[in-house]
């Protein structure tokens, strides 16, 4: 009776399992199969299995037809660039309010809280007019000189989105719950804040300094509305826009899955490697947000 | 211990009494400010100085790119967002009071382009749509008729995908809960579609919805032998918005399912080996000590579901580009559309603001809701 | 090597005074120990000598230079945390190096000194290890190793020893008394275990609500308490008090009746506190005989007996309400429910006046009950 129930169990598991798991089977198998093979494998288990005929050449064709290098490239300097300024900027407010007395910390800290709830959606309007009236600065013919518009350029992708509320509020909850010991017998040590910070705090906060990297690149990674509307030219575009315009155009599956898998690529890697963080970090978050 | 060694007394660390005692190092006011200041420019700069603006430029007439000045025009955007009014109107019938019928037999109303235009009173305003009464026909109209069709989707895209969401990831959150080898492997499944970008499973969902080749409509047909024709699922104004719900349910609840799992595991054993000892069965233990026990874990999962509902932009715009007929156009669709492809920046302005209160009465609803049924 | 001196010191927090105005005088060498419960402002204090809360008004000294305004780092003391807080990511030779290194001293003058502290405390061998590696007493060790790599002019110590059991403790206090006679620094020590208190402090400080009750040796505080707080914290188990009525009083005697009824008169000076209806007597459970020796005999009734081998602890009630604790010898008969009578002598009893003031305190006698008196009395 209890195997009978284990058996019951596992089956059930296996069909909910290939439910949320056939969409992106069948995405990356179906991007190494010519178009007929992709429908004639559809309706059977063939779908999600790398059997048959495969080829590159619908990733041979997305790379002939569409810039996709130079998206990718877009999105791996703008991820990096977020990620890493981020981590260093969140994380030295956090610090300021999680550790050290100051007037006016209270109300920064119940603002940083109350902006968590505002979503990306209800302000990129209004910051669509605010970056379009940004300068850039330049470096041309020997002197500084202000250039056009932010717009479609990658800072327009990646300054707006360093300062989180929710990753300042991460790094906060986590530095708060260490003992104060610590910083005052550095403090006694002769640190100042700074190295207190840089050499007690940062060492001590491996794990939420991983969450938020994590959290933060699949959050920039999959950037979509924002390049939309602030990127419209080439150069700067990253791959979510890349690969929406290129469905747009009405091509091949096959191609579209190659597209579709080769941006999936580095968010399945990541996830794939640091699956047990991945999974412990989303779900701290969420419960101490 | 070893008596003999002792610290030699030059080596102290601290300074001469030479020096006055009013010596202090920085001030740690100049720290935080350089170490606040980086943080605290970037969510000023990029998230309290847009909303500002909006509010501001939500009464006025500001343009993306325009050479015109920009004027105050007061309430105008709001008024032309969320004015409705109506109108009753009567059949048309002719000289020998019969009333009128088309060919159809269907009854026959004046013109309502021209009976708008006629009358002062409704001005700008446009029919959203209308219900007959007997002989009289009742016309809602509004003066942005998309907008309100767009409020209409978005509620019924939230009422939708909040219930399925957040249940689904409880079902899963209670099947990977089960003490079964190699359970982390199905977590690791059931949570891999939130990994992969909106936009990538909006995409190859698209192609699953496909009216022919599609695989549910493979499966539909299969299963009811026949009976059931293909569902134009996208295409189809009654279905785009629930297949768009499924999808959404679909991709995200994996976020839920590990919030609830760790709300499961923070239940602590002794209560369900209690429930046990009181002879409660698995549907006892469920009601009893799961439920309970999930109280806050479950406030927080539906506001944070239902705040992210309410921004649906993404999975619109790459499957339906707001289609067919205006039914899934939603309030964020809607004020990209305004605000960013046809350049009204301050419309949509009023639109973004309208959309945060609606996002700061809903938390606070939900909040005050759940904190009464505690109290109760 | 240094005094130090707090003159009139104050806290406040916002509207809240917690210290209030504090003189304080620490000889150069002394073992200083602040005791007293808990929220007595005892770390408080020890936090504002060290400057890690900012004293708001009144003065501070060390080695007679004012530092009430000086940075932490820049007063010469080095603090032992209740928690150790070792910094977990580093070695115990990059802990104990870490305020060099932020003085930006040179590296070999550095391993030089953590090498030579090391030595004094015996942690050459645990140098290259993380704090997750060490023991309770280990990782004790190294706080204090840390502090000796300064060479502060005044080292602080906060409870240091409350997150150890019962043994190390008792041979971490006597490794600390150790380097103490080994170091002769000035030495400040938090704590608010009265046993500590007494057996390593060459001074006590007994603090109540941020006021100072007493300051004096251990001898001092045991045999002459200047009030009923002061009585009933010093001395294990504490002081019995029972209140009685006072019959006659001239300018040194009281007549008092004791609550069994029992009529007896004590020498006391009361010649400033006339016309007295109430005082407390106080005794100390040692000073309770199980014999008919004393002078004054009272009958008890046995709620608990605690044999703890070398002594035994009678908890019994007399006269029906008063609790009260006696300790007697190792092997003392007397059991549970048995209706009993102990005796003591009035010279070992302490009057208190109805505000908590000593009238009179006990005559000092060798006793032999009392360890630490006893060898601090033949030392």
């Amino acid at each position: 009776m209890k195997r009978l129930q284990k058996l019951g169990a596992y089956l059930f598991l296996l069909l909910i399992g290939y439910v949320f798991l056939f969409p992106l089977l069948f995405m990356i198998m179906s991007s190494f199969k010519p178009e007929q093979v992709i429908f004639a494998d559809l309706y059977s288990i063939r779908a999600i299995l790398p059997v048959g005929d495969l080829t590159l050449d619908n990733y041979r064709q997305v790379f002939e037809k569409s810039d996709v290098l130079l998206y990718f490239r877009n999105s791996i300097l703008i991820t990096s660039a977020t990620v890493i300024l981020g981590l260093f900027v969140n994380s030295l407010l956090a610090f300021t309010l999680s550790r050290m007395r100051w007037s006016g910390r209270k109300y920064i800290l119940a603002a940083v809280v109350a902006l968590m709830i505002i979503p990306i959606e209800a302000i990129v309007v209004p910051l669509l007019l605010l970056v379009s009236k940004l300068p850039t600065i330049g470096w041309e013919q020997g002197g500084l000189v202000l250039m056009g518009s932010w717009l479609n350029s990658l800072e327009v992708q990646i300054l707006p989105f360093v300062a989180n509320s929710f990753f300042i509020f991460l790094f906060y909850q986590f530095f708060r719950d260490i003992p104060k010991d610590f910083d005052e017998a550095a403090e006694l040590d002769g640190a100042t804040p700074f190295q207190i910070y840089r050499h007690i705090i940062v060492p001590m906060s491996g794990p939420v300094f991983a969450t938020v990297a994590i959290l933060h690149f699949l959050l920039m990674w999959n950037q979509y509305i924002w390049p939309i509307m602030a990127v419209q030219g080439e150069d700067a575009r990253p791959v979510m826009p890349g690969i929406q315009i290129f469905f747009g155009r009405q091509t091949s599956w096959g191609e579209i899955m190659a597209y579709a898998s080769f941006v999936t690529l580095p968010v399945l890697a990541v996830f794939l490697a640091f699956q047990k963080k991945f999974v412990s970090s989303l779900a701290g978050a969420g419960i101490k947000g | 211990m070893n008596a003999n060694t002792s610290v030699n007394s030059s080596d102290t660390l601290t300074v001469s009494s030479g020096r006055p005692a009013e010596t202090r190092r920085p001030p740690r006011k100049r720290y935080v400010f350089l170490m606040s200041a980086p943080a605290l420019l970037g969510l000023f700069m990029f998230m309290v100085l847009p909303f500002l603006m909006a509010l501001g430029m939500s009464f006025t007439d500001q343009r993306l790119l325009s050479p015109n000045a920009t004027e105050w025009v007061g309430l105008r955007n709001y008024d032309r967002l969320l004015n409705i009014s109506w109108l009753v109107q009567e059949p048309v019938s002719d000289a020998d009071n019969h009333l009128k019928r088309t060919a159809e037999g269907e009854l026959v109303y004046p013109r309502l382009r021209s009976v708008l235009r006629k009358n002062p009173e409704y001005k700008e305003f446009k029919e959203f749509t209308h219900w007959s009464f007997g002989d009289k026909r009742v016309v809602l109209l509004a003066k942005d008729p998309s907008f309100i069709q767009s409020i209409i989707n978005t509620l019924l895209f939230v009422i939708l995908v909040v219930p399925i969401q957040c249940g689904t990831a409880l079902g899963l959150a209670l099947l990977i809960n089960q003490k079964l080898r190699g359970i982390f492997l199905f977590r690791t499944v059931f949570f891999s579609p939130v990994v992969t970008s909106i936009v990538v499973v909006s995409i190859v969902w698209s192609f699953l919805y496909h009216k022919d080749l599609g695989l549910f409509n493979h499966y539909l047909n299969a299963m009811s032998f026949g009976l059931i024709g293909p569902v134009d699922w996208l295409g189809d104004p009654d279905w785009a918005m629930p297949s768009i719900v499924l999808m959404s349910a679909w991709q995200a609840a994996g976020v839920q399912m590990l919030i609830f799992l760790a709300g499961l595991q923070g239940i602590s054993g002794d209560l369900y080996e209690a429930a046990e000892l009181d002879g409660a069965g698995p549907w006892g233990k469920f009601v009893n000590v799961t439920l309970p026990g999930l109280k806050n874990t479950t406030i927080f999962v539906v506001i944070s579901t239902t705040i992210q509902a309410f921004g649906l932009f993404t999975q619109v715009d790459v499957m339906t580009r707001g289609g067919p007929q205006g039914s899934t156009s939603t309030v964020m669709y809607h004020a990209v559309t305004k605000g960013f492809r046809e350049q009204d920046i301050a419309y949509g302005s009023a639109i973004s603001v309208i959309f945060f209160l609606a996002i700061l009465a809903i938390a606070l609803l939900q909040k005050r809701f759940f904190d009464k049924r505690e109290d109760a | 090597m240094a005094d130090v001196k707090l003159t009139k010191v104050v806290k406040r927090y916002g509207d809240v005074e917690t210290i209030h105005g504090i003189d304080l005088d620490i000889k150069d060498g002394e073992f200083v120990v602040f005791v007293g419960p808990s929220g007595c402002g005892k770390s408080t204090l020890l936090r504002m000598v060290a400057g890690l809360e900012e004293i708001t008004e009144g003065e501070l000294h060390i080695d007679n230079e004012c530092v009430t305004s000086v940075a932490a780092s820049r007063r010469g003391v080095a603090m032992v945390f209740q928690s150790y807080a070792l910094y977990p990511h580093m070695t115990v030779r990059e802990n104990m190096g870490f305020g060099l290194k932020m003085a930006k001293t040179d590296k070999v003058e550095i391993k030089r000194r953590v090498d030579e502290s090391a030595k004094i405390l015996q942690l050459e061998p645990l140098l290259d290890r993380k704090p997750k590696a060490l023991s309770g007493g280990q990782r004790q060790r190294v706080a204090i190793g840390r502090t000796i790599v300064r060479n502060p002019k005044v080292f602080l110590f906060d409870e240091p020893l409350s997150n150890l059991d019962a043994e190390l403790r008792v041979q971490m206090r006597v490794e600390i008394a150790k380097l103490h006679s080994q170091l002769k620094n000035t030495m400040i020590y938090v704590t608010h275990d009265q046993v500590e208190a007494m057996t390593m402090a060459d001074k006590i400080v007994v603090l109540r609500g941020g006021n100072i009750e007493q300051v004096g040796s251990p001898i001092e505080l045991y045999l002459n308490p200047v009030n009923e707080f002061v009585a009933g914290f010093i001395g294990s188990p504490r002081m019995n008090f029972f209140d009685c009525d006072v019959i006659a009083q001239t300018d040194d005697s009281l007549t008092l009746k004791l609550p069994c009824g029992e009529v007896c008169q004590l020498a006391a000076d009361v010649s400033h506190s006339p016309g007295m209806t109430r005082v407390k007597l106080g005794i100390r459970p040692e000073h309770l005989k199980e014999d008919q020796s004393g002078e004054i005999r009272i009958g008890v009734d046995v709620d608990v007996v605690e044999h703890l081998g070398g002594s035994t602890y009678v908890y019994a009630r007399y006269s029906g309400e008063h609790e009260l604790i006696i300790q007697t010898g190792g092997l003392s008969p007397v059991r549970r429910g048995d209706h009993c009578d102990f005796s003591f002598n009035l010279d070992q009893c302490h009057l208190f006046d109805c505000n908590g003031l000593t009238l009179r305190a006990a005559k000092p006698v060798p006793l032999h009950t009392q360890a630490p008196v006893a060898q601090a009395l033949s030392g």
